[in-house]
This record gives structure tokens, C-alpha cells and sequence, in this order.
């Protein structure tokens, strides 16, 4: 009986032992469960907003004023405005701020062409008038103009050309020491 | 019991169907709000035009410069006056008849009379026009810078030669104008 015990407790314990080994070989064949593998990776797919930005030369100044004008007085101003962001943009320009200083309304009076004149990029373009047709229009610019689009760095200067109409003395005798303010924006988008 | 129910879902499901609108709504006003692109603005405010202003001063502005009552054969009268430049420029300036009447009107004494402008400004006589007073039209004389002056002589001669007995009692009335333009 003894012996019988004993052949029992050392079979239990083979058991024991082969289903610990064969758990341990089937965790071995999991865990090293390997197969081929290949891998690649796309990082930084970075994005970015651009900016749209340009530079005027004479920022929350005026380009030109006249004073003590009289009939068939023409007064000249320039400004620069240039695409500094880093996409393009259209450029338009409108008026505010029109303003009756002294009447008579002087701006029902003068007149204003605008040439444009490319600098950048190289070469420098030709004057091309882009406001006011041939004896010019009235000096506020309505509506407003679209002056195009500008590439990156690229830039123009615009001379404002500002007219007294030559008219008769009983046209114009009225508008002595009339005067006025106008605003031009220049106003870019993407 | 089932014909309960219906109007219950019929309700539920019109507001399903709100509830989709609605969110569709406010998927397009999104879209259209985010229809938005970069800008960039500058200004330039300031730009201001004043026109100037001409005048002048005519020492005998709207009064006679010169009263020649009994004026003979061989006689002559002179009167002056001084143009004084104001506003903003030098102008031109143009002495022109308004008016001429002449009293009888025939014969005119004004065909007989002699009419002499003279700038005296510096002292000496420069003539600017001479005729007969009946052929006066208009003449051109100075440019006259603000607060310059010049004076003008105006001198009328009843030449004998011209001297008519229909002539006696007559008169004339001749109605200046200075009128300055901007240079």
C-alpha cells in the first residue's frame, strides 16, 4: 500500500510536471508567436497657415495733400505697397472718411488718376493708369478698385494725380478756401 | 392600441426632422461664416485738398473815379485809383467796359472824347490804352502780386477838333471793371 502511495503521489507529480512543461512551451510558442515584419513611418507632416501681410511706405499717413489749389492746379503724390506675407494676395483700394472740410464740397469737384507702376519683381513695369479714365474721376473711388494680385515680394507704386478742373469763374469762384480730407485703404485677401 | 402610438412617432419624427434641419442650418452657416480668407489692410488717412482764394481791393470800388461835369473843348480831367492784390496769387488783371451811355445818343459825346489809362505806379506814366472813349473795349495791364499795389490814371480829353455844337449839354457814362485771373 505503501508503495502504491508512493507509485500514485510520483505519477501525480509527472503530470503535474508534463502539464507545467507543456504550458510553459505553448507561453514560449505564444509569446514568441513571430512572423515577418516590415515598417515604415511618415513623421512632421507639419501644416502651417500662411501670412498675409503688406507693407505700405507711408503707413497712417497721407500720399499727398495741396493746399491754396486753384483752378487747373494738378497735385501729385506716391505710395508704395507691397506684398510682404508669404502667399499672394488681391489688392483692392477704397475710400473713407471723405470728408467736407470747408464748403463747397470739393470733393464733387476734383478729380483723381491713379497710375501704377511695377518695381518688384525686376524689371520695373511701365506707368499704366488704373483710375480716372482721360480727364480723371471724381476723387473718391467709388466703386472700389481691384488693383489685381500680387505674388509674394511683389510690389507697386501708385501716383495719385489730383486735378482742380479748369472752369469758369462763376464755376469755380465759389470753391475759394473750400477744402476737404479723403482716406484711401488698401485692403489685401487670399 | 397601435393606432394610439402613431400620432406619438408622426410627432417624434417631425421633430427628428427639426432637429436635422436645424443642424444642417448651422452646418451652412459655418460654412458659410468659415468662408473666411486672410486679409490685410493698410491706410492712409489725411489727404487734404484747400483750394487758395483771389482778391483785390479797388480803392474806388462801386464809386466814380472821375466826374467831368462841364468838361470844354481843349479841356482834361483825371481821376486815379489803386488796385491793392489780395488771396492767395498774383493775378492778371483786365480793365473792361460794363457800360456806355451816352446822352443824347446821337451825336455820342463819347465818340469825341479821348479816354487815356495810364499806370502810374512808379510815378511816371506807362500808357496802357488811349482812344476814343466810344471804342473802349477792354485792355489788359499788370500782373498784380498779393499786397502789391498799382495805381491807374484815367484821363478824358475833349479834343477841340471834336468839338460840335449838337455836343453841348451832352453826357457819358462809361462803367468800369477790374477783373483779376489767377497766374
Amino acid at each position: 500500500m505503501k508503495r502504491m502511495k508512493f507509485l500514485f503521489g510520483q505519477r501525480r507529480m509527472q503530470v503535474l510536471l508534463t502539464l507545467a512543461v507543456l504550458l510553459l512551451a505553448v507561453s514560449v510558442v505564444i509569446g514568441s508567436g513571430a512572423n515577418f515584419t516590415s515598417t515604415s513611418a511618415n513623421p512632421g507632416n507639419v501644416f502651417t497657415a500662411g501670412n498675409l501681410t503688406h507693407s505700405n511706405s507711408k503707413p497712417g499717413a497721407a500720399i499727398l495733400t495741396a493746399v491754396k489749389m486753384k483752378p487747373g492746379d494738378v497735385a501729385n503724390g506716391t505710395v508704395v505697397i507691397t506684398n510682404t506675407g508669404d502667399i499672394p494676395g488681391t489688392f483692392v483700394l477704397n475710400n473713407a472718411n471723405v470728408q467736407t472740410l470747408v464748403a463747397p464740397a470739393l470733393s464733387s469737384l476734383l478729380t483723381v488718376k491713379i497710375y501704377d507702376t511695377k518695381l518688384l519683381p525686376l524689371p520695373v513695369g511701365a506707368e499704366t493708369q488704373v483710375y480716372g479714365g482721360s480727364t480723371g474721376a471724381l476723387i473718391a473711388t467709388d466703386p472700389a478698385l481691384t488693383l489685381g494680385s500680387f505674388a509674394v515680394g511683389e510690389s507697386h507704386q501708385y501716383r495719385f494725380e489730383v486735378t482742380f478742373p479748369n472752369g469758369t469763374p462763376a464755376h469755380d469762384n465759389p470753391y475759394k478756401l473750400s477744402s476737404m480730407s479723403i482716406e484711401y485703404d488698401w485692403t489685401s485677401s487670399s | 392600441m397601435s393606432h394610439k402610438g402613431a400620432p406619438g412617432a408622426k410627432v417624434k419624427k417631425a421633430f427628428l426632422t427639426l432637429a436635422v434641419l436645424a443642424l444642417l442650418a448651422v452646418a451652412l452657416q459655418s460654412l458659410v461664416f468659415s468662408g473666411a480668407s486672410f486679409t490685410s489692410k493698410s491706410a492712409n488717412p489725411g489727404n487734404v485738398f484747400t483750394a487758395g482764394t483771389l482778391s483785390h481791393v479797388n480803392s474806388k470800388d462801386g464809386q466814380v473815379v472821375l466826374s467831368a461835369a462841364n468838361l470844354r473843348p481843349g479841356q482834361s480831367l483825371n481821376g486815379s485809383l489803386t488796385i491793392t492784390g489780395g488771396g492767395d496769387f498774383s493775378a492778371g488783371y483786365t480793365i473792361s467796359k460794363v457800360s456806355l451811355t451816352d446822352t443824347p445818343a446821337t451825336p455820342a459825346l463819347s465818340a469825341a472824347l479821348t479816354l487815356t489809362i495810364d499806370d502810374m505806379t512808379t510815378g511816371v506814366a506807362v500808357q496802357e490804352w488811349s482812344g476814343a472813349a466810344s471804342t473802349f473795349s477792354s485792355v489788359t495791364v499788370d500782373t498784380i502780386a498779393p499786397g502789391a499795389t498799382r495805381t491807374y490814371r484815367f484821363t478824358l480829353t475833349y479834343p477841340t477838333a471834336n468839338a460840335v455844337p449838337a455836343l453841348q449839354g451832352a453826357s457819358m457814362t462809361l462803367r468800369l471793371q477790374f477783373t483779376g485771373v489767377q497766374q
